[in-house]
């Protein structure tokens, strides 16, 4: 099998896993939805309306720590028995590209829906869409490559589930603090000029974290 | 007392920062009056900082590259004295910033950057808590280790310059240079930075020495 159609059958394992278990999807229904829901009770009981600005930080609030749960979970399988079998099968690289692809689609699923929460909650006040689009992808990109190897890392130190947000969450912030000046700039109708040095170290900050984890990842790997 | 001859300088440098930090000629400046003496403390922490943090990456990297477990206990020597050389520059900055700008904490992005970077190196700390495998821990600490530092860089050298800060020579503000005018602060500024690193040095080699020693003798004993 070529590299391709290698990454192609990992990532479709995963999802089909998911597909079976629905663990992921519950576990980011619950947190999600109950995040919003409380997030509305607090500002019905207060009678207070949600500015722009406030559901912006709401939704990188809620998106950040979903996150952690997207990803905590993906890498268990690996560090289980089956490693000995994908030890033989597949080459390291293939198996943390996959993995980076995976994270992305599902960091995807996540943000879209904090915003439909969010939105079904507080209405949507952003006006300019496609920067806060083009933003979401960015930040779901941002997180995967932050976050995927220091999921393995914690996967592979044990069965500690709060390792991944203390060990993730420091190596996240530069990401976030772009990605928050950003859709704050999409809210503002700044336009995409403004935007662009951003999302230009955005994607150099991505490319370095895909590179490093490209080439880090083979070394967890080996037992 | 038989010690390395850089020892020697180490001791006679930071004997010249302190008498002449203390007592030496500094320019008149409008705000900053005395406290421009803290230069030849806070600045030379993040140098030092830096360049320990950089130094225990060389030896993550090398241990990668040769599992030698002495490689291991070097890196995480170099990162503790940084965290504690870290914690010094923020103290120092905080206590000065207080004097300066009014305030302990502004969120200024330099101040911001710092507090994450001394989260990254604790968490490295408490990761290497919570493996008891050696050889498990000294490949998972590098591996982080690494990918940590990649992230810091920008952090610390890039984005700050995005936003404005108080800090000399970011947001439109002036470099030291306007600072030292008359040349007097230079004299023991450089050597500063040179003293404390070497400081840091040290105590990583003990640090080093202390556990190699253990090592041998653990192995001894098994």
């Amino acid at each position: 099998m070529n590299i391709l159609s290698q990454i192609f059958v990992l990532i479709s394992k995963d999802f089909r896993i998911e597909f079976r278990q629905r663990v992921l999807l519950a576990t980011l229904l619950l947190f999600v939805g109950s995040a919003s829901f409380s997030l509305y009770q607090v500002f019905f009981a207060a009678r207070a309306r949600v500015n722009p600005l406030i559901w912006i930080g709401l939704f990188w609030v809620v998106l950040l720590f979903s996150s952690f749960q997207a990803v905590s979970r993906s890498f268990n399988k690996e560090m289980d028995r089956l490693f000995w079998y994908y030890f033989f099968r597949v080459k390291p690289e293939v198996l943390i590209i996959s993995k980076l692809l995976y994270h992305f689609l599902v960091l995807n699923l996540t943000a879209w829906m904090a915003v439909f929460f969010l939105s079904v909650f507080f209405r949507n006040p952003i006006p300019g869409f496609g920067l806060f689009a083009l933003t979401l992808e960015l930040a779901c990109l941002g997180l995967a490559s932050g976050l995927t190897l220091v999921a393995a890392i914690s996967a592979r130190a044990g069965k500690n589930a709060g390792l991944l947000p203390v060990l993730g969450f420091p190596l996240i912030i530069p990401t976030l603090l772009l990605v928050i000046k950003l859709s704050v700039n999409a809210l503002d109708q700044l336009g995409w000029e403004l935007a662009l040095p951003h999302i230009f170290s955005l994607v150099a900050l991505d490319s370095v974290m895909i590179a490093l984890s490209f080439i880090l990842f083979p070394y967890l790997w080996r037992q | 007392m038989k010690i390395a001859w850089w020892k020697w300088l180490t001791l006679a440098l930071m004997l010249y920062v302190l008498v002449m930090g203390f007592l030496g000629p500094v320019p008149r400046l409008h705000i900053l009056n005395e406290t421009i003496r803290n230069l030849y403390f806070h600045v030379p922490m993040w140098f030092g900082m830096i360049l320990l943090f950089a130094t225990s990456v060389g030896y993550s990297i090398h241990y990668l590259a040769t599992n030698r477990i002495e490689s291991d206990i070097r890196a995480s020597a170099f990162t503790q004295i940084g965290i504690l050389f870290g914690f010094l520059g923020l103290t120092t900055g905080m206590l000065w910033a207080r004097f300066t700008w009014g305030e302990y904490w502004s969120n200024d992005p330099k101040q911001n950057a710092s507090a994450i970077a001394l989260m990254i190196y604790l968490a490295l700390i408490l990761l290497r808590g919570s493996i008891s495998g050696v050889r498990e821990r000294a490949r998972l600490s590098a591996v982080y280790s690494i990918f940590a530092f990649a992230v810091l860089i920008p952090l610390i050298f890039i984005l700050p310059r995005f936003t404005d800060s108080l800090h000399p020579g970011n947001g439109g503000n002036p470099g030291f240079n306007p600072y030292d005018q008359s040349g007097k602060l230079r004299p023991v500024f450089y050597p500063a930075v040179f003293g404390w690193t070497l400081m840091g040095v040290w105590m990583a080699d003990l640090l080093i020495r202390v556990r190699i020693l253990k090592n041998i003798q653990t192995e001894n004993e098994a």
